[in-house]
């Protein structure tokens, strides 16, 4: 087996000493006046490797995702992330400390490397603008400018999220709850980004549209090569799609690993509360 | 044997002890295994024996990665070099699992949504085969296993019990892996799909793949072991350690 023939997403996974940390958390915390957040969390996260973040609501997951996505400062301790080299972000030794740099370095790896899913589509999408408007508007902030290829990325990106392309002058205002989520995420890919932070992408949908949208994702990022951390309550979630998973509780990462040991072998009490709380389907 | 290659173990396990503590039962503590050692040599099939209950799945999914190791060493030969997956970084293990070991166990772990032939095309996909060559790969392990081809396109949640096992059988022999985890591969396969998995394992055994295996059915176990070890003991072992 060449290792030239290798997809992108095995590659990025290879442990090759050489490949470098895509993110590398050190003693992060975030404090809310004189309370932590949530604190001393350290973590590297791999290129093509999903993390997802676990722990009930008060756990300190949300504090975590929005502190490590730059929304909430990070009060303890670093957050270092590796630019691609076209950023145009000056970065020693191949890295940077997120807290350095300035509100434009910020927004522009917000406009070309990351993506952000938020739990409510309504959040991350332009409810009254077309369904295409809404994936090609990141396009647009990046230079695109030709109608005819961004109308055809936009039916492009509507069929891999699976919306009718009859649907691209709709705005999602007229959409399901599951064709939002879907279009939230083709308007966050669209750009390919190298990093996609989620935060609960599935929990406010049915069983039945949770099953596909988790699939989708799933699929998207394998053969993407995505970074993705992905913040949720539901274990199972965590089961399908992550590579890695880290436990919260009381603001603090209790336990971390492979996401099969953790659910399958978890060793501190509260995790082994958590696995033993899920119903069987 | 006759070898000078084959000298060195696909894997090599050395004392690995594992204990249970479960904290929801007033942190109960239970030791399960206690200085297991055993080789598993090119070409070999080495079965865990034992009686229910003694932890030879404990063993596997310790292999795997799915379970911690306390103490001891599990040396894998992945990518020209020796990697201790007691020791190793969750993304060591991902590579292991991508590259070399390959694991069946007793129920399949379905994805919703993803159809019979992706399913076990995936290993393939995830080594950078094409998604046409992968594809037709399946398609001639699915047949050989007696899945109807009208089954392929289904996600297989919806099969039955054997052939759920059939599309996990496939999936795990699918890729070139020098080492296979088998867990009860045949457990719920009817006599003539049970012939054709142990003949699978015989085309591998030949060409060098290492087995770890846990076989309940005398058939299958006299078919294809060379060697068994004695999980038993250490089990024993363990379990005194706690009323001494």
């Amino acid at each position: 087996m060449s290792l030239h023939g290798m997809s992108l997403h095995s590659m990025s996974l290879h442990s090759d000493a050489d490949e470098s940390a895509l993110l590398t958390v050190e003693g992060a915390g975030h404090r809310y006046g004189q309370q932590f957040g949530c604190q001393d969390v350290s973590f590297d996260l791999w290129p093509g490797e999903v993390l997802a973040i676990v722990g009930e609501s008060g756990s300190g997951k949300s504090t975590l995702l929005g502190m490590l996505s730059q929304r909430l400062t990070t009060d303890e301790g670093t957050i270092r992330y590796r630019p691609a080299d076209s950023s145009g972000i000056t970065a020693t030794a191949g890295a940077v400390d997120l807290a350095s740099l300035s509100e434009r370095d910020i927004r522009r790896l917000w406009r070309t490397e990351w993506g952000f899913v938020h739990q409510n589509a309504a959040d991350g999408l332009r409810m009254h603008i077309s369904a295409g408007g809404n994936i090609c508007e990141p396009l647009m902030a990046n230079g695109a400018r030709h109608y005819g290829q961004l109308r055809a990325q936009a039916e492009h990106w509507l069929e891999r999220v699976e919306i009718p392309s009859h649907r691209i002058d709709d705005t999602p205002a007229t959409f399901s709850g599951g064709m939002r989520q879907r279009l939230q995420i083709a308007r966050n890919l669209v750009f390919a980004p190298r990093l996609v932070f989620m935060d609960e992408p599935t929990s406010g949908l049915d069983v039945s549209v949770q099953a596909r949208l988790l699939d989708l994702i799933r699929s998207l990022v394998a053969d993407l090569g995505l970074s993705v951390i992905i913040v949720t309550h539901d274990l199972a979630v965590a089961r399908l799609i992550s590579h890695r998973t880290l436990v919260m509780k009381d603001g603090v990462v209790i336990e971390s690993g492979l996401t099969d040991r953790v659910l399958d072998d978890p060793q501190a009490a509260y995790t082994q509360l958590l696995v033993s709380s899920i119903l069987q389907g | 044997m006759a070898h000078q290659m084959a000298a060195e173990p696909v894997l090599s396990v050395r004392d690995i002890s594992k204990t249970f503590t479960l904290h929801l039962q007033g942190a109960q503590v239970m030791p399960v295994l206690h200085r297991l050692s055993f080789d598993v040599p090119r070409g070999s099939c080495v079965v865990l024996g034992g009686e229910s209950g003694a932890g030879k799945s404990t063993v596997m999914k310790m292999v795997y990665g799915s379970y911690g190791t306390d103490s001891g060493k599990i040396l894998l030969s992945h990518a020209d070099g020796v990697l201790d997956l007691a020791a190793a970084q969750p993304r060591q293990v991902l590579a292991a699992r991508r590259g070399t070991m390959g694991y069946v166990s007793q129920f399949l772990r379905a994805v919703p949504r993803v159809p019979a032939l992706e399913v076990v095309a995936e290993p393939l996909r995830e080594r950078g085969v094409s998604a046409s060559q992968a594809q037709q790969q399946a398609a001639d392990m699915l047949a050989r296993l007696s899945i109807p081809q009208r089954l392929w396109s289904l996600p297989p949640a919806t099969f039955s019990g054997g052939e759920q096992q059939r599309v996990n059988v496939a999936r795990g022999f699918i890729a070139p892996y020098p080492l296979l985890l088998l867990d009860e591969p045949t457990a719920s396969l009817d006599a003539r799909n049970r012939e054709v998995v142990i003949e699978l394992m015989r085309e591998r055994l030949a060409q060098g793949v290492g087995m770890l295996a846990i076989f309940h059915d005398a058939q299958v176990r006299r078919a294809v072991a060379d060697a068994v070890v004695d999980v038993q003991a250490a089990a024993s072992v363990a379990a005194g350690s706690v009323s001494a």
